[in-house]
């Protein structure tokens, strides 16, 4: 079951949660159930094809009424409870995962194929982003990443992480919710539920792959409208993506260098995101075109 | 003064500049300022001829021709040409380069 990881599987009575960046599996270990509820939201698992990933075992011990956190063997962190643990590990794992490809360009953007040709959809938070790309994913896309890229010249990687689903966007994916809902969940001082899902608790694969980008959408939101595509001129995507995109400290003429071989390689739409049927249709015609 | 005022102004292109052609113009990072710039075909074919050897009534004339433009296209490419200037990606001077 996705989400869960092994208990005890040595023997040792330990909860162990795995997460992959394109460079390390983490494995946290602990042996605290509590901890090991709230590490599982940060569970990632996918097929990551032609790359290795080399262990890095993270322990989450009980210390003196609190936690302590071992990396390799090191204490690197006391913390005082399960939610500052997550908290801690969720930043850790960021930070690793960005520094797997530290000249690439970073893109909100998420990533889905179908038919062996590579879509991004990319927007500002709360346009629709990650609802979309499930609903296209229950329309027969893959998806590789529902929130960041590594933009390296005129190809992309998606960062390896499963998809995160707010609870109010439920409504928008009745046919689904049953599966999301049961992924495990982030909440915050009684917030909303945000769910961590692994795409193939939605009956779909979850291969990483690097590879070019043959379109590109530029998502904003009509949300209560209809949606509506048209064709982007590659400078403007460019700009929009600029928006969209972490900068690094250095480098950042290479970034531009990324974003300018991907638009000038890939299709640009804009595409206003209103209601979830026409928005697919809209998208089929994007990545055909 | 008034020799200085008159003598043709070369237009150069500015140093430091990361240029990436796309299919609907030019993308220039200006490393020393760390900004952006987007032109279009029009004002990437302008930037072009700002290759030191050419005064500003030069390259108003060579653009004009090109696109077999009248005079009253004149101050449309002269503003161009100004708001490259102005975003520090060409330089005016009062030698061409040898």
């Amino acid at each position: 079951m996705p989400g869960v990881a092994d208990q005890g599987g040595t023997g040792s009575g330990e909860f162990e949660v795995t997460a992959l960046t394109l460079t390390r599996r983490f494995r946290f270990r602990t042996p605290d159930p509590c901890v090991f509820d709230r590490l599982r939201y940060l569970d990632c698992r996918p097929e990551i094809a032609g790359l290795s990933q080399s262990d890095v075992t993270v322990s989450i011990e009980p210390f003196d009424g609190r936690f302590r956190i071992f990396s390799g063997g090191l204490p690197i962190k006391d913390v005082i409870d399960a939610g500052e643990a997550l908290d801690f590990l969720h930043v850790h794992l960021f930070t690793s995962s960005i520094e797997d490809r530290p000249a690439a360009s970073v893109l909100h953007a998420a990533c889905l194929r179908r038919d062996g040709r590579r879509l991004l959809l990319t927007g500002s938070k709360g346009t629709g982003k990650s609802t979309l790309a499930l609903r296209l994913v229950h329309a027969g896309y893959e998806i590789e990443g529902d929130e960041h890229v590594f933009v390296d010249g005129a190809t992309v990687i998606a960062r390896p992480r499963a998809c995160r689903i707010r609870e109010a966007s439920l409504p928008h994916l009745a046919e689904m919710a049953d599966a999301i809902s049961q992924a495990p969940y982030f909440s915050s001082f009684g917030a909303e539920r945000i769910f961590n899902v692994d795409p193939r608790a939605l009956g779909a694969p979850w291969r990483i792959e690097q590879g070019p980008v043959d379109a590109v959408v530029a998502l904003h939101p009509n949300h209560g409208g209809y949606s509506s595509i048209r064709p982007m001129r590659p400078s403007s995507l460019v700009q929009f993506l600029m928006s969209e995109t972490g900068w690094r400290n250095t480098g950042r003429g290479l970034s531009v260098a990324n974003l300018a071989a991907l638009a000038g390689r890939a299709k640009a739409f804009d595409l206003s995101l209103g209601e979830h049927a026409s928005a697919i249709r809209c998208v089929d015609l994007a990545i055909k075109s | 003064m008034e020799i200085a005022t008159t003598m043709p102004e070369f237009m150069t292109r500015a140093s430091g500049l990361e240029i990436h052609e796309v299919p609907d113009g030019y993308i220039v990072y200006h490393s020393a300022r760390d900004n952006v710039s987007y032109l279009n075909k029009t004002a990437a074919i302008i930037f072009e001829f700002c290759d030191g050897n050419l005064p500003a009534d030069d390259i108003v004339e060579r653009v004009s021709k090109i696109f077999d433009l009248g005079q009253s296209s004149d101050q449309e490419i002269r503003a161009c040409l100004e708001s490259l200037i102005k975003e520090g990606l060409v330089q005016a001077s009062s030698k061409s380069l040898p």
